[in-house]
């Protein structure tokens, strides 16, 4: 039997249903023991409650839905379980002794499911709690994605069924331009040997926690969380890069984290200390992932040993201690705060052998490691002074150190598999780790003016400074000045602007390192290069009656990379927004919104279609401009259709939003060098919704509800794409005809949902 | 990398910064000069000169309605008999003031602590009665916090008598509702395609941003950015053999963390993200045109689904002896 076009769930999930159910019943057995209550509103049902020994109340909610949806998108229910069936949304008690001094609360949403949370606290006010919490978070990546692989364990793929078929037609001579027969062969030999496979994960976390306040001013916390992370992610791979096919697979995640803390804050009327440790440690089940080359050792894209591998995120844990004061002086309500921590960050995963290949079996290094004693120390200084020497003056100043330093020892490798070869070389594949290293500082100095009592204006100014090691510049610099107002001359408008501009500057030179430094030596990039910053916010509320609300705000920013020619020129972010809400009724509300977030940027390459040395050819760049945009409409209505009855709620939402990459090119040079225009990148979402909550009683609540979905996308990089890309048409390469991926897309889709709910409040 | 000894700076860049440390300097002498000769500023909780404390029975006899609401709320359990500290024990006259002089006369509002928008009591003093007791935790670098500077008061977001959330004592239903009205183009962003699941409600605003003030930019919770990210994504902490080094200074250097149109919460797609940095010869350099299909056109694996990568899969690191180039 089916709802719509989702299958009920199998037997391995009905006790979710019968879980639900339970509550369901135990809902209405409650309702049933309180009858005297639906017929007595005017005592509001509180004749059982007073029975009990202890406070008790709660709100326990449940009902069921029904979920048609079409399209089987992944967008859909990405963090989302909306399965067909019965449903817990909501589920709280809380209990309290009678002199209100402790208490118990448990309680969750959406019960059940794989977005359910659950809580419970409990303690003593004012001198000690407990909670706990689980929260489950499910993400869904693709249901459409199909693969050649199954796993013999996690992380080990074989390919599932004749592998024969499919060696020939991937080894098989493939011309310029390939023939039909060729690529039809291809996507034969594939699509014989594909399974679907569903991608996404599932992020549960426990968190206990403690407190205890033995003092009014001393407070004790502990904490511990886990999470687990399981499932299937996509994942790229490549045999022979560049050169090579590239194969996606479904990989397997298994990962938790753990996280301890304890502290403790000391609070007086003028001083403060704090003190905390947390210790995080992350585990991975699945430290590599092998898979069986489809073409095997056979010629073009085979390789000595038919199989690929790489290293999955390693093990590492951290411990980090932070301590914080604040002291408040009786002069010119000064404060002074005090920051600093010291973390450990930690790895030291063993390495695996540098190829596949039979015969290259070390991974060690030539000073004989077998893993890199990986070790980073992060100091973090944090100083602050503000005062207000005047009544209406404000100033404050701050010094900010973080520096991370990296002490893992630099690693040289000889045998190295370079990106291109199948096979190590005897010589020149000697590679050897950098331990890149940063310090940064902040100093700034604000100060705030309240000339009249409208009219407030600030200034300030912030200097910062990068020290880097490994890097392209050892050192840049920016000075920022900042000015802003607050305008509020009646209690019903706000007005607030702020400005700053800061101009960063490269102390030194700038070295090109690696390929950029043969291939393109001006090329500069954005994260040292020069560059002015102009940055301007406006945010404006009115509420001229109590019942009506406009609001607007406008953001700006702006990167000039002045000193840059190849590399990011310009990056800007603009956005809008406008609001209003109305009440022009006391029994309706209006609510409307518009808002508008821009990015763009502009950039310079050259497409250098030879390997090194050769230069760039100046009539070979051309020009990039990304440009992406989001529109977001909102409108709704909340309404007492019948006071104290009935009440009604509706909503619509709408976004759109795109990507488009514009290109320009010097005439002239290899064809390489003049793109044109990228297909636009588009989507849409529609989201209707209409909740109606009919009050029985003061306790009793009925809701019903309605929501319409539909969502649609335009993606070139992806509406296409096939498990074989020698199917994904306009494909001529040899490397692409011979590389497989998973197909996943995001297919639009249409959903109503429908819902309906019981809810006990007492 | 040797060391170089940098040049001072000339031309708009040298003028500029000897104008800012001008400017700096001005701006010391003329703070130590108010520090110095002029008067200094009350303290911060309003006081009402003379007022003593009358109990919350005497408030009671006029505001019951509000006395309904305290009961519903934490406060009420921490406030008055259970009170521990002095101040706890006054109930209503730990925050709105002592209530003799109100009782003497209800019409001047000097006499009693309010905190709606109709206030007449600055900011800074208001916010200054919830610090008598929240000073702690969360709110510890308060003053000088963005918020603060910009006179946000406790009550723009908190709700004590009234609140509509179920934690925090929010003024709104949720955060997303509560931070929308200043910041209505970060929450429009939660709309985008790519994003984390702040509006299916299981991120909220206060998992990575703490608003009572930080000692970090944008109000992040931890020690820097990427701290805050590897909290979640913990895998991308390392540290590893092979760094890329966009990626261990700001995460931001490539993703958006409010929403993005294109995968992964990426500022621009793939290749033309990587081409930001990277312009070495053959592939990382080629436009991957519009234009063309085939080999350089957008009919390709090193544009089409993953783009980069696919091939440069651990582009947040990698430990593998191979993997210099994250492709292992």
């Amino acid at each position: 039997m089916r709802y719509g076009n989702r299958p009920l769930p199998g037997p391995a999930r009905r006790w979710p249903e019968v879980v639900a159910l339970g509550v369901v019943l135990a809902v209405g057995a409650l309702g049933l023991w309180s009858g005297p209550a639906l017929a007595g509103e005017s005592n509001g049902g509180a004749a059982w409650k007073d029975r009990l020994p202890f406070n008790l109340s709660g709100k326990i909610e449940a009902g069921g839905q029904y979920v048609n949806e079409r399209g089987n998108s992944s967008t859909f229910d990405e963090y989302r379980d909306l399965d067909s069936g019965l449903t817990v949304p909501r589920f709280r008690l809380f209990g309290e002794d009678r002199g209100r001094t402790r208490y118990l609360e448990i309680g969750g949403s959406d019960l059940t499911r794989t977005d359910a949370y659950y809580f419970m606290n409990a303690g003593i006010y004012n001198w000690f709690k407990f909670n706990f919490e689980y929260d489950r978070i499910p993400h869904v990546l693709a249901n459409n994605a199909q693969t050649i692989y199954a796993e013999a364990a996690p992380g080990l793929f074989f390919i599932n069924g004749p592998t024969a078929p499919l060696q020939a037609a991937l080894t098989a001579p493939i011309s310029t331009p390939p023939t039909v027969a060729q690529r039809t062969n291809i996507i034969n030999a594939v699509n014989g040997l594909l399974q679907p496979t569903k991608l996404g994960f599932q992020t549960d976390t426990a968190r206990i926690g403690l407190s205890w306040l033995p003092l009014p001013d001393l407070e004790f916390a502990a904490g511990y969380s886990f999470t687990t992370r399981d499932g299937k992610i996509p994942v790229g791979t490549v045999i022979g890069s560049p050169g090579g096919n590239v194969l996606e697979l479904a990989a397997p995640r298994d990962e938790r984290i753990h996280e301890f803390k304890f502290g403790a804050d000391y609070v007086r009327d003028w001083y403060q200390f704090r003190l905390n440790y947390t210790y995080s440690l992350f585990e991975n089940d699945v430290n590599r992932i092998e898979w069986a080359n489809p073409c095997g050792t056979g010629a073009n894209c085979g390789n000595p040993s038919g199989l690929g591998r790489y290293s999955t995120m390693p093990e590492n844990y951290a411990h980090t201690i932070s301590g914080a004061t604040g002291v408040t002086l009786p002069w010119w309500a000064t404060r002074l705060t005090g920051a600093l921590s010291y973390s450990m960050w930690r790895q030291d995963e063993t390495f695996l052998p540098y190829t596949t290949v039979a015969g290259f079996t070390g991974n060690a290094t030539d000073a004989g490691a077998s893993s890199p004693d990986a070790s980073m120390d992060v100091l973090l200084l944090n100083l602050g002074l503000t005062a207000r020497p005047l009544r209406d003056v404000t100033v404050g100043a701050r010094y900010r150190l973080y520096d991370l330093e990296n002490d893992t020892p630099e690693h040289t490798f000889t045998s190295v598999l370079n990106p291109g070869d199948l096979t190590p070389a005897a010589t020149n594949n000697t590679h050897t780790s950098e331990p890149l290293a940063f310090r940064k500082q902040n100093v700034n100095g604000d100060v705030s003016w309240r000339i009249v009592r409208p009219l407030t204006v600030r200034a300030g100014y912030e200097y910062e400074q990068w020290d880097r090691k490994h890097r392209e510049t050892d050192s840049t610099s920016e000075n920022i000045g900042k000015a802003g107002l607050d305008f509020k001359p009646w209690s019903w408008l706000l007005a607030r602007l702020q400005y700053s501009h800061g101009v960063r500057v490269i102390k030194g030179v700038y070295e090109p390192l690696g390929g950029n430094a043969t291939a393109l030596p001006q090329f500069r990039k954005f994260d040292q290069a020069d560059r002015t910053r102009d940055k301007g916010d406006v945010l404006l509320q009115i509420t001229p009656i109590d019942t009506l609300s406009v609001s607007g705000s406008f953001y700006v920013q702006n990167d000039n990379y002045f000193n840059t020619t190849y590399g990011l020129n310009d990056a800007e972010g603009l956005g809008w927004s406008a609001d209003v809400s109305w009440a022009p009724l006391e029994r309706l509300n209006l609510f409307a919104g518009y808002a508008r977030d821009k990015y763009k940027s502009i950039q310079q390459n050259c497409a250098i279609g030879a390997g090194p040395p050769t230069p760039c050819n100046p009539l070979d760049s051309f020009v990039v401009k990304p440009k992406d945009t989001l529109d977001v409409v909102n409108a709704g209505l909340n309404v007492v259709v019948i006071p104290s009855r009935l009440d009604l709620s509706l909503g619509y939402q709408f976004s759109f939003g795109q990507s488009k990459y514009e290109f320009s090119s010097t005439p002239g040079g290899a064809a390489t060098g003049e793109p044109a225009a990228l297909p636009e990148v588009e989507n849409t979402f529609h989201i209707f919704n209409v909740v109606a909550s009919y009050f029985l009683t003061k306790q009793w609540t009925l809701k019903l509800g309605y929501q319409y979905e539909r969502y649609s996308e335009k993606d070139f990089t992806t509406d296409t794409i096939q498990p074989s890309v020698a199917a994904v048409p306009g494909t001529t390469a040899a490397a692409d005809l011979r590389s497989i991926v998973l197909g996943a897309k995001h297919p639009a889709y249409e959903a109503h949902i429908v819902a309906m709910s019981v809810a006990y409040r007492f | 990398m040797e060391s170089r000894v940098s040049p001072r700076p000339s031309g708009p860049q040298g003028t500029l910064r000897r104008v800012a440390w001008a400017a700096v300097g001005i701006l010391g002498v003329l703070t130590a000069g108010c520090l110095l000769a002029l008067p200094t500023a009350d303290a911060a909780v309003p006081a009402v000169p003379g007022a003593t404390y009358v109990g919350s029975e005497a408030c009671k006899q006029c505001h019951e309605d509000q006395f309904k609401k305290l009961d519903a709320t934490l406060h009420s359990r921490v406030l008055g008999e259970r009170g521990r500290t002095a101040l706890q024990q006054q109930t209503c006259e730990s925050c709105h003031g002592p209530g003799s002089k109100h009782l003497e006369d209800q019409t001047n509002p000097a006499y009693s602590v309010r905190f709606g928008p109709k206030s007449g009591h600055s900011v800074a003093d208001r916010n200054a009665v919830c610090l008598q007791c929240h000073q702690k935790g969360k709110r510890a670098f308060w003053q000088g916090s963005t918020h603060e500077m910009r006179d946000v008061s406790c009550t723009t977001c908190h709700s004590v008598k009234d609140p509509k959330s179920s934690k925090g004592q929010l003024a709104a239903p949720d955060q997303l509702t509560l931070c929308k009205q200043c910041h209505a183009v970060s929450v429009a962003q939660q709309m985008n395609w790519s994003h984390m699941p702040v509006r299916e409600g299981k991120l909220q605003c206060s998992n990575c941003h703490n608003v009572h003030g930080t000692v970090t930019e944008k109000l992040i919770v931890d020690n820097s950015i990427n701290e805050n990210c590897y909290r979640c994504h913990t895998d991308k902490r390392g540290p590893f053999l092979w760094e890329h080094a966009p990626v261990r200074e700001s995460c931001l250097n490539c993703h958006k963390a409010h929403g993005s149109n294109n995968i992964r919460l990426l500022k621009i797609r793939e290749p033309r993200l990587c081409q930001q940095c990277h312009n070495e010869n053959r592939h990382p350099s080629t436009a991957f045109s519009g234009g063309s299909t085939g080999l350089g056109g957008i009919a390709d694996r090193r544009v089409l689904g993953r783009s980069c990568a696919l091939c440069h899969t651990n582009i947040h690191g990698s430990n593998h002896p191979s993997g210099f180039a994250f492709t292992r």
